[in-house]
């Protein structure tokens, strides 16, 4: 399936180059634009001027852990609404809490399927549109 | 004979028997304040008795006169006297009062002599006198016991004050006899009732010296058990938890109150651990006592020691002041009170010291929990990427039709394969290590060659970052194991490249270093690591929260903790010092020599040899200790080496050991502490043979025996001998007969005693099990408290009676919540009860691990207790120490 330049953007936030690659892979035939930063830094940056549909966070990052990026997100006016996935191999119950309560709107653990994840990126980026609408 | 004669005699009896015991008090325990007071009663009685001689032999009425009068005038001297023990008299009253008894009774001699006639005016003058001397003297004694009582507390607060009150009483008993006697002449009623006035009160007068100085055992008991009672109950209201001082504190305050100590404290109060107490302990005990009760003047330092494993070196000291009185008294009650403060202090520290166990173990389940919940995490990390790319290419679509994406999509999946493979590897790697299994191949390694080799096999991944690497290398050849040092060395190299940013620099340095071993160091640019890190990273995943100098991205989390493991499996040791923002320096120091490659197989022993582990450097020594041993039948296993000798301790399982302690890697002390922390090697005896001389740390870390070199071959041979009980080095075969009707008990007992090397005999009653006991001469004997045919305490008895099984040790086995009865019941003749379940098969494992027999001392210290038992009046029965037996 060719992606289109209008399709939904991903920003992925992965540090470990095989894991983005993949994700690339997956969601480039589902049909969505994926941009990857390797860490919370590079993240940031791209969030500073771009709106991505959905954002999925890994937390093991070099520069520091993934959910702190929620809060920020949140708490911006611009992208306060964006979906947001946490994707990671931390998948005790604790950590599955922890990031369910920093204000997550999934979970996926590691190692990833390809239709879970599809299904949920779906899933998030339905959720999304419902209530940008909602809100317009 | 009238009634006031009947009287009088009746008081004189009961007085004569008041000094009665008083000189079989004094006879019993000899000392000066004792003998002052047998002499006053003495002077008294001779005045109370003289009348009555004056009955059966008439004639002699002067002379006894002379004799009553006189006696009766040294009752006050004699009481100033012992009031000098007390508290400094001034000398001229002392003096001044003996001469005037002197001048008085040779005034009296003379007025005899000269016949002068009752009620004339000389009589008088000489009986005021008499009167006054009384008054004055008496009164001064007691003004003194008054104020010696005053610096005092306690009971012997009470017993001065007694005594002051029965001064004075006497005082006035005299001066009542005088007045009666001389005034209104003798034969009136007034002076016959005065004589019984003055009997009855010099009798009460009595009866409190004879409670303030020798006081009965009852009356004393009472005393201390009141103390201790309330002591008890002080104990108790303590706060439990946390810490044992409050006990000491409150022990100090105590015997403050109650004794005359001018300063009392709790020396020694750290705890040893693990320790156990010199055999002796108890016999300093009683010499230090001695040597305070023995006459003299000036402040004395009593010790009073603490009979306790726990605190080796614990001891009450007690400044006693000058003139003590009522030393032992103190020194009784003292002990008592120290027994019971140590006996609760025992059991709070083990209170503690579980608290702490317990936080150890949660602290360690919480540790394995974190490394399971890592160790997870790392294992999904390249799974994701292994199971995500072939789930893509199963399910076709166009990326699997595109041969160049399929190819990528393969590279992945391989490389995340490399990469679990990597940290499979590692974590077998550093199991193996942490279980001592870990197989180094020492071969001489150029160590400048082997980092030359790694660094150009790594450069390429430096290039790629623009980072340079210097290298300041000096040659050095060391024994180690190549490919291990190879991996400690591309280890670091690879986390400095991987922590460092672009164009950062990264040093390696080689030289010689101590001893002629390797120095590692490898520096770098990088980020640094947070000095509350420091301590962590070389923890297996360890991981602060998205920092990641062990970070997941290339390494696999294990690698400074597989790092650690290498290096000090080869006897060297790492070290880190960083700082945030500037950079980390990693130092590895690598000994010259692999004799400390602790992982070398132990040579193979004949399994039915005892067999004995030598760890000793020297190689003569060695040679030596080798020739002592195998001459006597015992299979030798020898190593230079701490570490080596720990692992093979935990893989050829020894019988004993006989350990030096100045080593080249670890040393002895270190041995010690790690075979008997570790339950695979905690139960196999220990000897230290060493020219370092502490015995007393040696078996306080779990040291069975210790020589001091050099060691003769009679006493080592003698020492392994005495090892018979719990291992396989011995002479004979080790016994245990169980004594129960139950036909599954020998098999659960089996489970315990068979791998401590007993045989187990049978008896299913008590008859059998004593005739069995008497034949076979079992080394130990477990009785069920339900025996079929005799009570069991009864078969305890018989065979403590009988010579030739007295001295096996008993254990009784009975139903759970019996232990504490029986217990008590048997208290001392056996070596313990087990409440039947698994905790009683424990319980008698750790004794066997424990017990050693102990010929040398055993007997000495059995006395020590019973004589420590006596000093301690009215304190429990102490538990006879196990083992003494």
């Amino acid at each position: 399936m060719e992606v289109q330049p209008d399709a939904p953007l991903v920003l992925a936030v992965e540090d470990e180059p095989r894991n983005a690659a993949l994700l690339e892979a997956i969601l480039g035939r589902a049909g969505y634009r994926l941009h990857v930063a390797g860490d919370v830094g590079a993240a940031r940056q791209f969030l500073a001027t771009e709106r991505p549909a959905l954002v999925m966070l890994d937390r093991h990052l070099p520069d520091g852990d993934g959910l702190d990026l929620i809060p920020e997100i949140r708490a911006s006016d611009r992208l306060g609404d964006v979906p947001i996935l946490l994707v990671s191999a931390s998948v005790l119950p604790r950590d599955v809490q922890t990031a369910l309560e920093a204000g997550a709107d999934g979970f996926l653990a590691k190692p990833v399927r390809v239709k879970p994840l599809v299904d949920e990126v779906r899933r998030l980026l339905d959720a999304g549109a419902t209530s940008r609408k909602l809100a317009d | 004979m009238t009634l006031d004669t009947l009287l009088s005699v009746s008081l004189d009896i009961a007085y004569f028997g008041i000094f009665a015991l008083s000189l079989v008090d004094w006879l019993r325990h000899r000392g000066p304040v004792r003998r002052a007071v047998m002499f006053m009663f003495a002077c008294t009685s001779v005045a109370l008795a003289a009348p009555l001689v004056a009955g059966v032999a008439p004639g002699l009425t002067m002379v006894l006169a002379v004799a009553v009068v006189g006696a009766l005038f040294a009752q006050p001297v004699v009481a100033l006297w012992l009031v000098s023990y007390i508290r400094p008299v001034r000398r001229v009253l002392l003096l001044a009062s003996a001469l005037a008894f002197v001048v008085l009774t040779v005034g009296l001699i003379g007025l005899a002599a000269t016949g002068v006639a009752p009620r004339s005016p000389v009589l008088i003058a000489y009986a005021i006198a008499a009167l006054v001397f009384y008054v004055f003297v008496d009164g001064a004694a007691a003004l003194g016991f008054l104020a010696a009582a005053r610096n005092r507390a306690g009971t012997s607060r009470s017993r001065l004050l007694t005594a002051a009150a029965s001064t004075a009483l006497f005082a006035l008993a005299i001066a009542v006899l005088l007045g009666g006697g001389v005034l209104a002449g003798p034969g009136t009623e007034a002076s016959t009732f005065a004589s019984v006035l003055a009997r009855i009160l010099a009798l009460v007068a009595a009866i409190g010296y004879l409670a303030a100085f020798a006081p009965p055992r009852a009356l004393r008991r009472i005393s201390q058990q009141a103390i201790g009672y309330d002591f008890i109950r002080e104990l108790n209201a303590l706060p439990s938890g946390g810490s044992v001082e409050p006990i000491w504190d409150l022990l100090v305050r105590t015997v403050e109150r109650a004794s005359s100590a001018t300063r009392v404290e709790v020396v020694g109060r750290g705890v040893r651990a693990g320790g156990t107490a010199d055999d002796g302990s108890d016999g300093r005990r009683d010499a230090r006592v001695d040597a305070a009760i023995g006459p003299g003047r000036g402040v004395r330092t009593v010790t009073v020691p603490f009979s306790s494993e726990r605190w080796p070196d614990g001891r009450l000291e007690l400044d006693l002041p000058e003139h003590v009185l009522f030393l032992e008294d103190d020194l009784a009650l003292t002990s008592v009170l120290v027994d019971r403060a140590v006996r609760a202090a025992e059991r709070e520290s083990f209170l503690v010291e579980r608290e702490e166990l317990i936080a150890d173990l949660q602290a360690a389940s919480a540790a394995k929990s974190d490394f399971v919940a890592a160790m997870s995490h790392e294992l999904r990390t390249p799974l994701n990427a292994i199971i995500g790319f072939s789930e893509l290419l199963r399910e076709g679509g166009e990326e699997a039709a595109d041969p160049a994406t399929v190819a990528t999509f393969a590279d992945h999946i391989h490389s995340s394969g490399l990469h679990l493979l990597d940290l499979v590897n590692d974590v077998l790697d550093l199991a193996r290590v942490e279980a001592g299994r870990l197989d180094l191949k020492p071969v001489d390694l150029d160590c400048e060659a082997l980092v030359r080799q790694t660094v150009a096999s790594i450069k390429p991944l430096a290039n790629d970052k623009d980072q340079a690497i210097t290298l300041a290398l000096e040659p050095v050849t060391i024994e180690a194991d190549q490919s291990r040092v190879r991996q400690i060395v591309l280890n670091l190299l690879s986390n400095a490249i991987k922590f460092t940013d672009r164009g950062g620099a990264i040093r390696i340095a080689l030289a010689r270093g101590p001893d002629g071993g390797a120095r590692f160091t490898i520096a770098d640019t990088g980020r640094g690591i947070a000095a509350a890190d420091l301590d962590r990273i070389f923890e297996a995943f360890h991981q602060a929260e998205g920092e990641g100098r062990t970070s997941h991205h290339e390494g696999t989390g294990l690698g400074l903790a597989l790092t650690r493991q290498l290096v000090e499996a080869h006897g060297g040791s790492i070290s880190v010092r960083s700082e945030l923002g500037v950079g980390s320096e990693f130092t590895v120091v690598l000994p010259a020599r692999q004799s400390t490659a602790g992982q070398l197989a132990p040579p193979a022993v004949r399994p039915d040899q005892p067999t004995v582990l030598v760890i000793e450097d020297d190689p003569s020594a060695q040679q030596l200790l080798r020739r002592h041993l195998e001459g006597a039948g015992y299979g030798v296993l020898a190593t230079p080496s701490g570490r080596q000798g720990l692992a093979w301790m935990r893989e050829a399982r020894p019988d004993a050991v006989l350990l030096d302690i100045l080593l080249p890697d670890i040393d002895g002390w270190e041995v010690l502490q790690q075979a008997k922390r570790d339950p695979a090697t905690r139960s196999i005896p220990i000897m230290v043979v060493s020219v370092v001389d502490d015995r007393e740390l040696g078996v306080a870390l779990g040291a069975v025996d210790y020589f001091v070199k050099p060691v003769s071959r009679e006493p080592l041979l003698e020492a392994l001998g005495r090892l018979t009980f719990t291992t396989k080095v011995r002479t004979r075969t080790v016994t245990a007969l169980i004594v129960d009707p139950d036909a599954e008990a020998p098999t659960r007992y089996r489970e315990v005693l068979e791998p401590e090397g007993f045989r187990v005999l049978e008896a299913a009653d008590g008859a059998t099990g004593r005739t069995r006991a008497g034949t076979d001469q079992p080394d130990l004997i477990l009785i069920d408290a339900l025996l079929p045919d005799v009570d069991p305490f009864e078969l305890v008895r018989q065979l403590r009676d009988d010579e030739a099984t007295a001295s096996i040790p008993i254990w009784l086995t009975t139903p759970p919540g019996l232990a504490p009865e029986v217990k008590a019941r048997l208290n001392g003749t056996i070596q313990g009860v087990l409440a039947k379940g698994d905790d009683a098969l424990a319980a008698l494992r750790t004794w066997l691990e424990t017990y050693r027999p102990r010929p040398v001392g055993a007997a000495a210290g059995a006395a020590a207790t019973t004589q420590a038992s006596e000093t301690a009046e009215g304190a429990e029965a102490a538990m006879p120490a196990e083992g003494s037996a």
